[in-house]
C-alpha cells in the first residue's frame, strides 16, 4: 500500500528541480504515473508531478526533431512529423488506455527491454536532454540508461533530439500481434550506414551490429530461450535489412 | 489534501490522501461504474475520460486529476433518455456480465467525439484498453459502429446473427427473438449491481496471509504483533480456527472425496495457499498486520509435474492424520478412474491397425475480470449474510454451514450481478474466510482478492498428460479406442474427479466405436489448484482426440473430414460410455442415444465460412510474395453434453402481480451468460407476455428456490424446464381462473396471448384483470407455481471449430486469421445471447490454443501474475470470428433447446493444430501454440523426422 505523503505540483521547471533536490526526503518523479501507480514503490514519501511544467512540445526543425519529456504517446502516434516508424513503435507502446497517459519521459526512464519505441530513439540518434540545479546536459540515450540516477543528478529528464533523416523498418515476433515482442529489430539507414536496435536481447533496448548479436547471450524467459532469442535477433535482422535495402532510393 | 474535479459536468472539492487512486477515490464518492480489474492498469475496469481521454483510473493518483475534468458513465444518460452508446451496447449484445461495459462505452463515447464515422479498425483501436473476457469484442465493435450511425443521424445496419431455420420448429412470440438482455440497463448506466457496489456502515476489510512456499509445514505463528498494531479486529489461522474437513468444489451434496481441506492448516501445499487471515479498519491496515504475523516454516520438497508426483519417492502432499477417501494419498493419487464397455483388448487384436499418441495439455485461468470478492455480516436476526460472486449460491450456503459451525438456516447467500465466473466461482473459495471473520469481530467484513492474488490463489483448468491408442480397420472404421490420462490437480482435489471423468467422457463419446476404455490418474502435486473452468475437462480432451484422428486419417491416407465423418455418433446412436462416466449410479442409468444432431451441417456450413478447398491449393498455402509465411486451414469436430444427468435440478417460481406481470425467482445463476434473459423469455413465451412483464430475481438462498448454479451447460436446458413447467402451471391456474370469471364449464380451450386470455369465441380478459379478481375480488388465492427439473438425458451440442491461419516458418510465430465456428444448440433462445456465448467461448479458447500459460519458477513460484505476460487477446488483434447457430430440435429440451455456452471451449486447440499441420506439415501435440514452441518443432522437422513428440 502507499505511503505517498505529499503530491506537488510545481508550476515550473526551476521549483521542481528544487523539490527534488532536497535532502532526506524520498521524492519520486510523476509523469504519466502509469508505473508508479501500478508499483508504488514502497520508499516514496513524496512526488512531484510535472504536468504543469509545459514539457510537451513536438517540434521539427529540418532533420532534427525534439519530442518535450512529458509528450503523451498518443501524440507521437499522430504527429505528422514524427516519422513513420517511430509512430508505429509509439503505438506498439501500449493500448490506448497506456498511450493517453504514458509519456516518452517515462518511457524512456522505465528503460522496458521490450519497447519497440526505445529501440527506435536509439535508431534515430536519441539524446536526452536532463536539467538540474546546476544547468543542462545533453547526453546519447544508452549513456543516461547506463547510470540513470547519476545520469538524473537529482534532476529532470526534459526533452528527447532525434536525427529523423533516413529510411527506417522494424520487425518483431510475438505471441499475438498486440503481445509485448519477443524479439523486435528496428532498424535505420542513413547515408549508406545501417543502425539497428535490438529489444528482448539485454535489461535494456540495445544498438548492436549483426556480428555482435551473434556473440550475445540474451537472458532467457518463458517466452523466448537464450538461443531462440539470439536466432530471431539474427532473422529479424535480415528482414529489416532487406527492408532498407528495398526502400534505400525512397 | 482537497482537489478540485469537474465530473460530469459538475464541479466538485473531494479530500483524498496524496496517494489514493483515482479508481479508489471515485468509489468512494459513489461512482460504482468505475470499478476494480486491476492494480496497474491493464484490464481497463476503471477507465475514465480525463479532459476526454480514456485513461485508467486504478494508474491514475486522485491528486494528479485536480484542476481537470472527469467523465463516467454515470454522466452519460440525461433522465431516462440514454446515450445512443448504452442504446447500443444493449440492443446488439454487447453486455454480457456488463462489469466493465461502463470503461468500453466511455472507450467508444471518447473516440466517437472526435471521430464521428470510425473504421471497425479505429474502434477497436480505442477499445484496446478493455480487456474483455466475455464477448470476443464482436458485438462490442458492432454496438460502436451502431452508435455511431445514430449519432450520424443514420440508421444503424440491422445486425442479427446467422440462424439457419429449421423448417419444422414452431412459430413463437418470443422464444426464438434478439431479445435485449433483462439486465442491459442497469449495466450500460452502471448502476451499483455488483458485490462491491453496497456499502454497509462499519465495514472492515480483510485480507489473507499466503504461503511463499509451495510445501512445507507450519512449526509455529506467532499473531502478536499483529493483534497490538491499532485498527485491526481478528487474525485467524490453524491456531484459533477449528479444524473441519471440507472440498471446496460448488458441487452436489455429498461432495466427492477426498474432503482434503480445511480453512486453516498447519501445513502449506502451494505458493499462494492459506497461512493466516486478518480483519481490519482499511486495506492499510490489514496489509501491514499481514507483514507483522510471524510464522515459522519448516520447507519440503516440492513436485509439480502430475508423472514425477506419482513416482515412488515423490514428496506426499497429504500426508496429514486425518486424510481420507482419496485412492493412495501416500503415492499422491487423489483419484483412479476405469471405466470400460465392450472390450478394448480384443478390439486391438482384431483391428488392422493400431496408432498411438501422446498429448500434453497446460494450465491457464479463467480469469473474470471481476475478481472473487464477498461481503458478510451478521444481520439483526443474527443470522450471516453473505454478498458474494459465486456461481453456486446454494452450494456455498450448504459447504460453509459445518465450517463455521452454524446451521445452514442461519446463513443467506446473495448473489448480486457477477462480472464473469467461467467455473471460477463454482468454489467456495474465499466465503469461509469472510464467515469466520464475521463470527469473530460482528462486522460487516469485505474480502476482495487482488488480481495478483486472483491468478496465485483461486483456481484453474487441469493440467493433463493424455495418451490415445486406438485401433482402426482398413475401410477407417473404428474397432477399440483406450484414452489414458494422468491429471494434474494440483493441491486439492476440489473438481479432480469430475474434470478427469467429463474428460474421458468428452473423449470418447464423439466417435462411434465397439471397444472403448478410459483409465485416469488423478494426481496432488504443489501447483495452485485446477478446478472447474468452462468446458471442464473437455477442452483437453478434443484436442487430444481431434488431433488423433487427424493423425490416424493421415498415417491412413484417408481424406480428414471422410474419415471423421464415417466414425462420428448420429441421431439414434448410443452414447455408450456414458453410464460409466456419469455423476449418478452407473447401474441405474440407462444408455441414452443422440436424439438430435446438426453435425453434418455444422461441418458444411463452417466449409463453406472457412474456404476450406483453400487448404489444398499449393499457391495459396504458400504465397509468392511471403516467402517465409505458410497458411493453413484446420477443422475439428466438437461435441459436449447439456447438463449432468440425473444429477442437477433447477428449480424456478413464478407468482403473477396486480397488474398481469409475474415475479420469475430462480435459485439459477447468471454470470453474465444471459441466462436470467433466456428463462424469462421461456416464461414470457408460456404465459403469452412480453419480455418486460417478467421481472427476473436470481439469486437468494432466502428468496429463490434451490438450483445447483451455473455449471455444467445446463441452466437453458435443466432451469430453463423448470421455468417452462412452472410456467405451465401458472398458465393453468390462469384457465381456471378464467373459467370462474367466465362461468365456464370447460377451460381448456383459453389461449394466452399478448397479455390476455382469450376464449375461441372472442371472449378475452386481460391478465391484470384475472390477477385483480384472483388477489382482490372472489375466492382470493395467490396464481403461483414452483417447478423443479433434473434430466435422465444430457443431449449433446455438436459443432464444427475451423481456423485460417499463417505460420513464419522463420520465427514460428502463428497468426490466427480466422475462426468459424458453426453449433448446433437445439432451437436457439436467443440468438443474441448464443451467439455472444459462441463469440466470446472461442475467444477463451484461442487464448488457451495460442498464448495463455500459468509459468513457474523451479520453486513453484507463478511467473506471470499479471495480463500481458499471462496473455489474452485484446479487442485490436482479434481474427475475424464467424458463428452459425445451426438449429435442429432436441426432443427433450425446452423448445428444443440444448446447451451452447460451453462447446465454443473444445474446438479452437485441436482445429489450430489441424491448421498448422495443413500449413507446415509438421503436428504439435502440445499447446499452447508459442513462437519458439511452434519454431522448435518446425526445426526438429527439418533436421529429423516430420513426427514431433
Amino acid at each position: 500500500m502507499t505511503v505517498i505523503q505529499t503530491y506537488h505540483r510545481p508550476p515550473d521547471v526551476a521549483t521542481a528541480l528544487q523539490l527534488l533536490a532536497r535532502d532526506g526526503v524520498r521524492t519520486a518523479v510523476l509523469a504519466g504515473g502509469v508505473h508508479l501507480n501500478a508499483h508504488r514503490p514502497a520508499d516514496v514519501e513524496e512526488v512531484v508531478d510535472l504536468q504543469d511544467l509545459g514539457l510537451d512540445e513536438v517540434k521539427r526543425q529540418g532533420q532534427n526533431l525534439t519530442v518535450g519529456a512529458m509528450t503523451r504517446l498518443q501524440v507521437l502516434v499522430e504527429h505528422e512529423d514524427v516519422p513513420e516508424v517511430m509512430r508505429l513503435c509509439a503505438h506498439r507502446a501500449g493500448p490506448n488506455t497506456f498511450r493517453n497517459q504514458g509519456t516518452l519521459g517515462g518511457v524512456i526512464v522505465g528503460a522496458n527491454p521490450e519497447s519497440e519505441l526505445l529501440a527506435a530513439l536509439l535508431v534515430y540518434e536519441a539524446e536526452v536532454t536532463v536539467q538540474t540545479l546546476a544547468g543542462v546536459r545533453r547526453l546519447p540515450l544508452s549513456d543516461f540508461w547506463a547510470d540513470v540516477p547519476a545520469a538524473r543528478q537529482r534532476g529532470l529528464l526534459t526533452a528527447v533530439s532525434l536525427a529523423v533523416d533516413g529510411v527506417a523498418a522494424c520487425e518483431r515476433v510475438a505471441r499475438t500481434p498486440a503481445d509485448a515482442p519477443i524479439v523486435a529489430v528496428v532498424g535505420r539507414r542513413r547515408s549508406g550506414e545501417h543502425r539497428l536496435a535490438f529489444c528482448g536481447l539485454a535489461s535494456t533496448p540495445v544498438l548492436l551490429s549483426t556480428g555482435e548479436v551473434e556473440a550475445l547471450t540474451p537472458p532467457a524467459d518463458f517466452r523466448g530461450s537464450s538461443d531462440y532469442r539470439r536466432h530471431m535477433a539474427h532473422i529479424l535482422s535480415q528482414r529489416v535489412l532487406r527492408q532498407l535495402d528495398q526502400t534505400q532510393g525512397a | 489534501m482537497q482537489i478540485q474535479i469537474t465530473i460530469n459536468g459538475k464541479q466538485k472539492t473531494w479530500s483524498c490522501q496524496a496517494g489514493e487512486n483515482l479508481m479508489r477515490l471515485l468509489r468512494r464518492q459513489g461512482y460504482y461504474s468505475v470499478r476494480y480489474g486491476s492494480d496497474s492498469g491493464e484490464t481497463g475496469a476503471a477507465a475514465v475520460l480525463l479532459d476526454g481521454k480514456l485513461v485508467s483510473a486504478d494508474v491514475l493518483l486522485a491528486a494528479q486529476a485536480h484542476g481537470h475534468s472527469i467523465e463516467t458513465v454515470e454522466g452519460l444518460a440525461v433522465g431516462t433518455h440514454l446515450h445512443p452508446l448504452q442504446e447500443a451496447f444493449m440492443r446488439t449484445g454487447a453486455i454480457q456480465s456488463g462489469y466493465a461495459t461502463p470503461a468500453a462505452i466511455l472507450a467508444a463515447k471518447a473516440l466517437l467525439d472526435r471521430c464521428p464515422d470510425p473504421s471497425e479498425a479505429e474502434v477497436r483501436d480505442a477499445l484496446s484498453g478493455i480487456l474483455d473476457r466475455e464477448t470476443g469484442y464482436v458485438k462490442v465493435v458492432q454496438a460502436v459502429l451502431a452508435a455511431a450511425a445514430v449519432l450520424r443521424g443514420e440508421e444503424p445496419m440491422s445486425i442479427e446473427p446467422n440462424v439457419l431455420p429449421f423448417p419444422e420448429a414452431s412459430p413463437t412470440q418470443v422464444v426464438g427473438k434478439s431479445e435485449i438482455k433483462v439486465d442491459a440497463l442497469k449495466l450500460a448506466k452502471g448502476n451499483p449491481a455488483f458485490v462491491d457496489d453496497f456499502e454497509i456502515r462499519g465495514m472492515i476489510y480483510a485480507k489473507v496471509l499466503t504461503s511463499p512456499h509451495a510445501h512445507a509445514r507450519i512449526l509455529d505463528i506467532d499473531d502478536s504483533a499483529a493483534r497490538a498494531l491499532p485498527g485491526v479486529h481478528a487474525v485467524i489461522h490453524y491456531k484459533n480456527i477449528s479444524r473441519r474437513r471440507y472440498a471446496s468444489g460448488g458441487q452436489t451434496y455429498p461432495n466427492p472425496k477426498p474432503h482434503d481441506q480445511v480453512s486453516f492448516d498447519n501445513k502449506v501445499r502451494y505458493v499462494g495457499d492459506r497461512v493466516a487471515a486478518v480483519a481490519a479498519e482499511s486495506l492499510e491496515i490489514a496489509g501491514e498486520a499481514l507483514k507483522r504475523i510471524r510464522v515459522a516454516y519448516e520447507i519440503l520438497p516440492a513436485v509439480f509435474d502430475e508423472n514425477e508426483a506419482m513416482q515412488a519417492g515423490a514428496p506426499v502432499i497429504h500426508d496429514e492424520p486425518d486424510m481420507e477417501g482419496a485412492y493412495d494419498a501416500s503415492r499422491n493419487i487423489s483419484h483412479f478412474i476405469d471405466a470400460e464397455s465392450g472390450d478394448v483388448e480384443a478390439g486391438f487384436a482384431q483391428a488392422d491397425y493400431v496408432f498411438e499418441h501422446r498429448y500434453r495439455l497446460h494450465q491457464v485461468q479463467q480469469t473474470p475480470i471481476e475478481t472473487h470478492i464477498c461481503i458478510g455480516y451478521w444481520d439483526a436476526d443474527e443470522r450471516l449474510v453473505l454478498r458474494t460472486s459465486t456461481q453456486v449460491p446454494f452450494h456455498v450456503r450448504r459447504m460453509v454451514a459445518p465450517l463455521l459451525d452454524l446451521p445452514v438456516k442461519r446463513i443467506r447467500v446473495i448473489k448480486p450481478r457477477i462480472g464473469g465466473g467461467f467455473g471460477a466461482k463454482q468454489e467456495m473459495l474465499i466465503e469461509d474466510i469472510v464467515g469466520h471473520l464475521v463470527l469473530a469481530t460482528h462486522r460487516p467484513v469485505r474480502l476482495e482478492l487482488t488480481r495478483e492474488e486472483e491468478f496465485m490463489c483461486s483456481r484453474s483448468r487441469h493440467p493433463q498428460t493424455i495418451h490415445y491408442k486406438t485401433g482402426v480397420n482398413k475401410d477407417g472404421m473404428l474397432v477399440a479406442q483406450q484414452m489414458t490420462v494422468i491429471g494434474n490437480t494440483g493441491a486439492y482435489a476440489t473438481h479432480g474427479l469430475t474434470v478427469q471423468t467429463v474428460t474421458g467422457l468428452r473423449g470418447l463419446s464423439t466417435y462411434n466405436c465397439p471397444h472403448k476404455r478410459f483409465e485416469c490418474y488423478v494426481v496432488y502435486t504443489n501447483i495452485p489448484v485446477p478446478g472447474a473452468y468452462r468446458g471442464y475437462g473437455a477442452p483437453q480432451a478434443l484436442f487430444a482426440l481431434e488431433s488423433h484422428m487427424e493423425e490416424i486419417a493421415e498415417a491412413l491416407g484417408m481424406d480428414v473430414l471422410e474419415f471423421k465423418r464415417k466414425n462420428w455418433i448420429k441421431v439414434g446412436d448410443p452414447l455408450d460410455i456414458a453410464p460409466q462416466l456419469g455423476e449418478g449410479d452407473p447401474d441405474l442409468s440407462a444408455i441414452s442415444v443422440v436424439g438430435s444432431s446438426g453435425l453434418a451441417e455444422c461441418v458444411a456450413q463452417g466449409m463453406n465460412a472457412i474456404g476450406w478447398q483453400r487448404r489444398n491449393d499449393p499457391i495459396w498455402r504458400v504465397p509468392p510474395d511471403r516467402p517465409h509465411i505458410r497458411r493453413g486451414i484446420g477443422m475439428a469436430v466438437c461435441m459436449h453434453g447439456t447438463a449432468i444427468p440425473g444429477l442437477d435440478m433447477g428449480a424456478a417460481s413464478i407468482k403473477i402481480n396486480d397488474d398481469g406481470s409475474f415475479n420469475l425467482l430462480v435459485g439459477a445463476t447468471d454470470l453474465g451468460t444471459g441466462s436470467d434473459t433466456v428463462l424469462a423469455q421461456i416464461a414470457a413465451e408460456v404465459l403469452g407476455v412480453p419480455l418486460e412483464d417478467i421481472i427476473v430475481y436470481s439469486s437468494d438462498t432466502d428468496m429463490t428456490p434451490f438450483d445447483t448454479g451455473a455449471y455444467a451447460s445446463s441452466t437453458t436446458y435443466i432451469s430453463g424446464t423448470a421455468v417452462k413447467k412452472a410456467a405451465e402451471q401458472v398458465r393453468e391456474q390462469i384457465k381456471e381462473r378464467v373459467g370462474l370469471m367466465l362461468g365456464l364449464d370447460d377451460c381448456r380451450h383459453v389461449g394466452l396471448r399478448n397479455r390476455h386470455a382469450s376464449m375461441p369465441d372472442g371472449r378475452s380478459l386481460s391478465l391484470a384483470e384475472i390477477a385483480l379478481h384472483a388477489l382482490h375480488q372472489d375466492q382470493q388465492c395467490q396464481i403461483m407455481a414452483t417447478a423443479s427439473f433434473v434430466s435422465p438425458e444430457s443431449p449433446p451440442p455438436f459443432a464444427g471449430q475451423f481456423a485460417e491461419i499463417e505460420v513464419d516458418i522463420e520465427t514460428g510465430q502463428v497468426t490466427v486469421k480466422k475462426l468459424v465456428m458453426a453449433v448446433d444448440c437445439g432451437v436457439v433462445i436467443n440468438p443474441i445471447t448464443a451467439s455472444g456465448q459462441v463469440e466470446g467461448g472461442m475467444t477463451q479458447a484461442l487464448g488457451y490454443a495460442h498464448c495463455e500459460e500459468m509459468i513457474y519458477d523451479e520453486d513453484g513460484r507463478l511467473l506471470n501474475p499479471t495480463f500481458g505476460p499471462y496473455k489474452i487477446y485484446r479487442a485490436d488483434e482479434m481474427p475475424e470470428l464467424g458463428v452459425f447457430l445451426v438449429q435442429t430440435v432436441e426432443p427433450t429440451g425446452p423448445f428444443g433447446a440444448k446447451a451452447v455456452a460451453e462447446i465454443p471451449k473444445d474446438g479452437v486447440a485441436p482445429a489450430m493444430a489441424s491448421a498448422i499441420a495443413n500449413a507446415t506439415g509438421v503436428r504439435i501435440r502440445q499447446i499452447p501454440f508459442t513462437p519458439e514452441r511452434v519454431w522448435q518443432a518446425l526445426h526438429a522437422a527439418t533436421t529429423a523426422s516430420r513426427d514431433i513428440p
